[in-house]
């Protein structure tokens, strides 16, 4: 038999330091190339809303003589039906949408956490009153609820965000309950207990830190149908009402001349899918970059 | 089973009672009412404002009136709307049905195109079929209905006309007549279906590649049934099982979800009912259909649950 020989080459260079957390989901994150997409559209769109003054070439609402005016240099997507700049007011209805989603997803997260946190760490009476009032809320139809309370308060920014952030915050709060129904039990949690932490400590300190990576899903996500529930719900004309432009309320009022002028119409909802598909890559890398468990096959 | 069924039949009485608690206060705490329209009528006086009040049972104190409502809705009198002056069992009964035509096409839509979706992205696993199945999943989720529905007016209807612009029937057509009917049915329940096709078909295609990765998949395998045998009878069987829960979830949340839909295709069904009557604030028919959705939605919890045990024996329902 022949001796063989073991050839070990060994890759020389200095031993870098293991990544830290943040580091490692930022690397894996980067790898998903959907997910960039989404985050360099949505840096864009935001970046548009914040500069709105400065990108706009006009105000959202100054009229004009110009009614219903095809695309030119002047206004390069035309004008609407009482002559306002429809790229002004593209522009700035991201602010509403925007403000919107992300107003709603702090809510949505601050109740969830909460309620679920509590339902999850206690159990038992408290669990089952709150499992039972989310059911409640699940079983009423949202978009229809939103709109009765839309038709009946004040239909501004922060009523629309309070709306939908109260009537959103059950699924965020059902994935908490899960998180710490499963972290309690663990032996950290025990060890917590042991060494004479305070219910409260053990939630904050030990076990929410724990829930990070689905709350931070979740509340990606959540941006997302926050916008997609104020489009519709101010297309119904419950939401934000006009002048104030919104995507929603400017698809409405684009109705009207849809036979006539249809890109008014195609414009609004062309910008809501768009910001809602790059926020919803957003999430999914997201998720798959935080917990490599979670990644759906 | 039967003691499971009745169990959660009880359990669903107190979910209905704090809904229809929630709502009742909501709807009649709010601001406005049916009395603003009269009141802003010249022609009519005060005394006329309280007689009418008094009619309406509007100047109880709202426990009273909720115990009348309430007491109403159990024994089948369910008012008479304000708007349209009838009965409102009447009012619902006209607008449920065309509700429940639409959700029907739609779910049935909705799983003949998320099943093979799902299926083929779970067996053709190359990256070409996962990044187009990827994208129409996140297209059909993120576009809004309400606006689909519109382009899809624009493009069909407005520009090549092969779609009608709304409705339910052509005008000259007289009773039932299933293909103008279905002609007016498609195009809002394919609308409807996008967002279900979309969840439907990646959750067909995880729980198709859970069920091919098990034994008695290569069992089949290796005894020599074809790949069609294996694919159809053998796995697809047990990876529809999850689906069952998710469409009875999602069927009974339907009706309240076809609402914008109802309003951009002018169907005429509970959606469109519930935003006429909102604008209005026809309270007793607001309160019936939200009571009516709220059902439908408890019962598809139900149906999820009892489908499930039904088709896999596997479960327990205790």
């Amino acid at each position: 038999m022949a001796q063989s020989e073991t050839v070990v080459t060994l890759k020389t260079g200095v031993l870098e330091p293991a990544p830290g957390r943040g580091e490692s989901v930022w690397r894996r994150f980067r790898r998903n190339r959907l997910a960039i997409f989404g985050l360099g559209i949505f840096i864009l769109l935001l970046l548009g809303a914040v500069g709105a003054p400065w990108v706009a070439p006009f105000e959202p609402d100054t009229i004009s003589y110009d009614f219903l005016a095809p695309p030119s240099e002047e206004h390069p997507l035309g004008t609407d039906d009482i002559g306002r700049d429809e790229l002004s007011r593209l522009i700035y209805a991201s602010r509403i949408s925007l403000t919107v989603g992300m107003c709603v997803s702090v809510v949505t997260v601050a109740i969830g956490t909460v309620v679920g946190s509590l339902a999850g760490y206690y159990g038992g009476r408290i669990d089952a009153w709150i499992s039972g009032g989310i059911n409640v809320l699940l079983s009423i139809p949202m978009i229809p609820l939103a709109m009765v309370l839309g038709a009946f308060l004040k239909t501004n920014l922060l009523f629309v965000v309070l709306i939908l952030g109260l009537l959103s915050w059950t699924g965020t709060a059902r994935i908490i309950r899960a998180e710490f129904l499963s972290l309690k039990e663990r032996e950290f949690t025990l060890a917590a207990r042991i060494m004479g932490a305070s219910d409260l400590r053990i939630i904050v300190k030990h076990i929410l830190p724990n829930t990070m990576a689905p709350i931070i899903v979740a509340a990606t996500l959540q941006v997302a149908t926050a916008i997609l529930a104020e489009s519709a719900l101010s297309y119904l004309g419950y939401g934000i009402q006009p002048p104030t432009a919104s995507w929603g309320n400017m698809l409405q009022n684009a109705q009207r001349f849809f036979r006539t002028h249809p890109m008014l119409a195609i414009y609004p909802g062309m910008l809501i899918s768009l910001t809602v598909i790059s926020i919803n890559f957003v999430g999914d890398g997201l998720r798959d970059a935080l917990d490599p468990r979670l990644r759906h096959p | 089973m039967s003691r499971y069924l009745i169990r959660r039949l009880l359990q669903a009485i107190p979910t209905l009672w704090a809904v229809s608690i929630v709502m009742f206060g909501i709807i009649h705490l709010a601001p406005g009412g049916p009395m603003a329209i009269y009141a802003m009528d010249p022609n009519v006086d005060q005394a006329e404002l309280d007689r009418i009040e008094e009619r309406l049972g509007l100047n109880d104190p709202l426990p009273i009136q909720y115990a009348k409502w309430l007491k109403g809705m159990l024994t089948g009198d369910w008012g008479l709307s304000y708007k349209f002056g009838r009965k409102v069992t009447a009012v619902l009964g006209e607008r449920i049905w065309p509700s429940i035509q639409l959700v029907a096409a739609s779910l049935i839509i909705a799983l003949v195109f998320s099943i093979p979706l799902g299926v083929l992205t779970a067996l053709y696993r190359n990256r070409f079929v996962q990044y187009v199945s990827n994208a129409v999943a996140m297209l059909g989720v993120s576009i809004p209905t309400f606006w689909l529905g519109m382009v899809i007016l624009l493009f069909f209807s407005v520009r090549i006309r092969v779609i009608p612009s709304g409705g339910m029937m052509s005008i000259g057509v007289e009773g039932f007549d299933l293909g103008d009917r279905l002609y007016h049915l498609l195009p809002p329940a394919a609308v409807l279906a996008t967002l279900h096709v979309a969840g439907w078909s990646r959750y067909v295609r995880s729980s198709m590649l859970e069920v091919i990765g098990q034994d008695y998949i290569r069992t089949a395998r290796s005894k020599g049934l074809t790949e069609q045998m294996v694919v159809y009878r053998h796995a697809l069987k047990n990876a529809l099982l999850p689906l069952i829960t998710l469409v009875g979830l999602q069927g009974g949340r339907l009706i309240g979800g076809a609402m914008i839909t109802e309003v951009v295709f002018a169907w005429p069904g509970m959606g469109r009912l519930l935003a006429e009557s909102l604008s209005g604030r026809d309270y007793p028919v607001l309160m019936a259909s939200f009571m009516l959705m709220s059902l439908l939605v408890v019962w598809g919890n139900l149906v999820a649950d009892l489908g499930y045990g039904f088709v896999d024996p596997r479960i327990r329902l205790e």
